[in-house]
C-alpha cells in the first residue's frame, strides 16, 4: 500500500502546491517575491469570469443529460446480453480526444451531419453544445454500467416479489428499483461534473474561442502574453481545482453517508436493505 | 409488444448514436478528397498514412507517446500490486478506497503544471522521465482498481499452501501468484498503456517540450481531418485491445463506491 499512497498522494499534493506557489510567486526560479497581483488581476478579467460561467453550465447540462439517458438505457439493458452491453460500452474506453475529433467530422458546419440531415452545426457554438454533446457520448456508458452494476443479480427477484405484494409499476420503480440507483446516479454525476470541469482536451477541439473553459483560459492567456502571464493561469488552474475538489468532497461526504445509513438499517433489520 | 419493443428501441437507438459515429473515422482516414457537400468521398487514398509515416514530428511523437505508456503501464503495475493486495485484504476497505480514486478526479492539466513547477527545478520537465513520473498519478489508480479483485481469498490460500511447500517466495509468485492473476496483470497493463497514451493535459503541462502524440493530434483535428483520422485510429486502438481483454473476464467487477 505505503509506495502507491506516497508516490500517488505525493506527486497529486506536489502538484496542487505546484500550482499554488506559482501562483503567488511570479518568477519562482529566478528568485521572484511573493504577492497577489495574478489574483487580482484574474478577479477583475471578465473573460475568466465568462470562462466559470460557461465551464460549470457546460458540466451542469453534460452531467443532467447524461443521467436522463442513461437512467433509462440502463433499465432497458437489465435483461439484455453481454454483447449489446459491450457494444453500449464501446465509447468507455475510446479517448475524449477521439470522441471530440469524431464530432468534429460529424458536427462542424459541413461536416457528415449537415451534408445528411442538414442539421445546425453545433461545434464551438458559444452556448458550448459541443463540449456538452462530446461529453454526454462518452459519459452515458459510464452511468449506464455504473447502474447496471449497482442492479445486481437479484433485482429481478426483488421486483417480482413487490409485483406479488400488489405493487403497481410506479411503486415498483419508486420502491425497489430507486433506491438502488441512488447512489451510484448521485456519485457517478458528481464524477462526471469533476471530469467535465478538469477537461482541457476537448474544449480545445469542439469549444468555443470565445468564452473559453477555465482550463483552456490558462492556456490561452499564456500564449497571448507570454510567460510572464503564468501566474495568472496558475491562479485559475487553482480555482479550476478547487470546483474539482469541492466536488470530490462532495463525493466522498454523500458516499460516507450513505454508507453509515446502510449500516444503521443493516444493523436495524439484521439484513442489507440496499 | 410496445412494453418490449421501446426499451430494444431505446438500446439500437443509442447503439447506433454511441458507436455509429465512429465508422466514419476509417473512410475519414483514406479519403484524400471529400468535400461539401458530398456524401462520398470523391477520392481515395493514402495521403493521410503517408503523411503520419513522413512528417518530421509524428513517428516521433507516437515512438514516444509508446515509450512513456510502455513504461507508465509497468511502473503503475508494480506500484499498484502490493496495494492492492493489501486493499484485497482489509475488511472495510472503502476508506482506503477513497484516498487510492481521489486523484483520478484531479485536473490533469493541473496535475501536469502543478508537477512543471518542481521537475524544472529537479531537470524532470520536458523529458521521457516526467513524463512517465505525471501519468503514474493516474495510471497507479486504475491499475489498483483492476488488480485487487485477482487476490481472491482463493488465491491467498493457495498461495499459504504454496509458501508451506516450498518456502520460496519467488517460486510461489511464479508458479501460483502470478498465474492467479493473469488476467488482472493483462487488463491493468493494458488500461495503464491506454491511460498514459492519451494524456493530453498533464503531458501538455510536464511535457511540452517533447513530441507526444496527444500533443501533435489536437491541431491537426481541424487542420488535416484526413490525418487526424489516422491518428485517431491510431490512437483507439489501444484501447479497443484492452475492452477486448476485459470482455473476456469472467465477471466484470463493479467501480468500488
Amino acid at each position: 500500500m505505503f509506495p502507491a499512497v506516497v508516490l500517488v498522494g505525493g506527486l497529486s499534493i506536489a502538484a496542487l502546491a505546484g500550482v499554488i506557489s506559482a501562483s503567488f510567486r511570479p518568477g519562482a526560479l529566478i528568485g521572484g517575491s511573493y504577492g497577489t497581483e495574478a489574483w487580482e488581476r484574474l478577479l477583475t478579467d471578465d473573460g475568466f469570469r465568462a470562462a466559470i460561467i460557461f465551464t460549470l453550465r457546460a458540466a451542469l447540462i453534460a452531467t443532467v443529460a447524461s443521467v436522463a439517458v442513461s437512467l433509462p438505457l440502463a433499465m432497458a439493458l437489465r435483461r439484455s446480453s453481454p454483447f449489446t452491453r459491450g457494444l453500449v460500452a464501446l465509447p468507455l474506453p475510446v479517448p475524449h480526444l477521439v470522441i471530440a475529433s469524431v464530432a468534429v467530422l460529424w458536427l462542424d458546419p459541413g461536416g457528415v451531419a449537415d451534408r445528411v440531415a442538414d442539421t445546425l452545426p453545433i461545434i464551438a457554438s458559444p452556448f458550448g453544445w459541443g463540449v456538452i454533446v462530446v461529453y454526454v457520448i462518452k459519459e452515458v456508458p459510464f452511468l449506464t454500467l455504473l447502474m447496471l452494476a449497482a442492479f445486481g443479480e437479484d433485482d429481478r427477484s426483488r421486483e417480482e416479489a413487490a409485483r406479488t405484494l400488489g405493487a403497481s409499476r410506479w411503486e415498483r420503480w419508486r420502491g425497489v428499483l430507486l433506491p438502488q440507483l441512488a447512489r451510484p446516479v448521485l456519485l457517478g454525476s458528481l464524477v462526471v461534473a469533476a471530469f467535465v470541469v478538469g477537461s482541457t482536451e476537448v474544449p480545445q477541439v469542439v469549444g468555443p474561442l470565445v468564452p473559453e473553459a477555465m482550463t483552456t483560459w490558462s492556456i490561452t492567456i499564456v500564449r497571448i502574453r507570454g510567460p510572464i502571464a503564468r501566474p495568472d493561469a496558475a491562479a485559475a488552474l487553482v480555482v479550476t481545482s478547487a470546483v474539482v475538489l469541492l466536488l470530490a468532497a462532495l463525493t466522498l461526504w454523500l458516499g460516507m453517508r450513505h454508507g453509515s445509513s446502510r449500516s444503521r438499517s443493516t444493523d436495524r433489520t439484521g439484513v442489507d436493505e440496499s | 409488444m410496445t412494453n418490449r419493443l421501446a426499451p430494444r428501441a431505446l438500446i439500437v437507438a443509442m447503439i447506433v448514436v454511441l458507436v455509429g459515429p465512429l465508422l466514419v473515422l476509417p473512410i475519414q482516414a483514406f479519403a484524400d478528397e471529400w468535400r461539401a457537400p458530398n456524401l462520398i468521398p470523391q477520392r481515395f487514398g493514402l495521403r493521410g498514412i503517408e503523411r503520419v509515416l513522413n512528417d518530421g514530428l509524428l513517428p516521433e511523437a507516437i515512438a514516444n507517446s509508446t515509450v512513456v505508456a510502455i513504461a507508465a503501464a509497468i511502473a503503475g503495475v508494480l506500484v499498484a500490486w502490493p496495494a492492492a493486495r493489501s486493499l484485497a485484504e482489509l475488511e472495510s476497505p472503502r476508506a482506503v478506497w477513497i484516498v487510492v480514486i481521489l486523484p483520478l478526479l484531479l485536473p490533469p492539466l493541473v496535475v501536469g503544471e502543478g508537477l512543471r513547477v518542481w521537475f524544472l527545478r529537479l531537470g524532470l520537465a520536458d523529458s521521457l522521465v516526467g513524463l512517465v513520473l505525471a501519468h503514474l498519478v493516474f495510471v497507479v489508480p486504475y491499475c489498483i482498481l483492476v488488480l485487487t479483485p485477482g487476490f481472491t481469498p482463493e488465491l491467498r490460500n493457495r498461495e499459504a499452501a504454496a509458501n508451506m511447500l516450498t518456502g520460496d517466495t519467488w517460486q510461489r509468485i511464479g508458479s501460483v501468484t502470478l498465474p492467479g492473476t493473469r488476467r488482472q496483470v493483462a487488463l491493468a497493463l493494458a488500461l495503464g498503456f491506454t491511460i498514459s497514451w492519451a494524456q493530453y493535459g498533464t503531458s501538455l503541462g510536464v511535457g511540452g517540450g517533447v513530441a507526444m502524440l496527444p500533443l501533435l493530434f489536437v491541431p491537426l483535428v481541424r487542420a488535416d481531418p484526413q490525418v487526424a483520422a489516422v491518428l485517431d485510429l491510431v490512437v483507439i486502438a489501444p484501447p479497443l485491445i484492452a475492452l477486448a481483454i476485459s470482455q473476456r473476464r469472467s465477471g466484470v467487477d463493479p467501480p468500488p463506491f
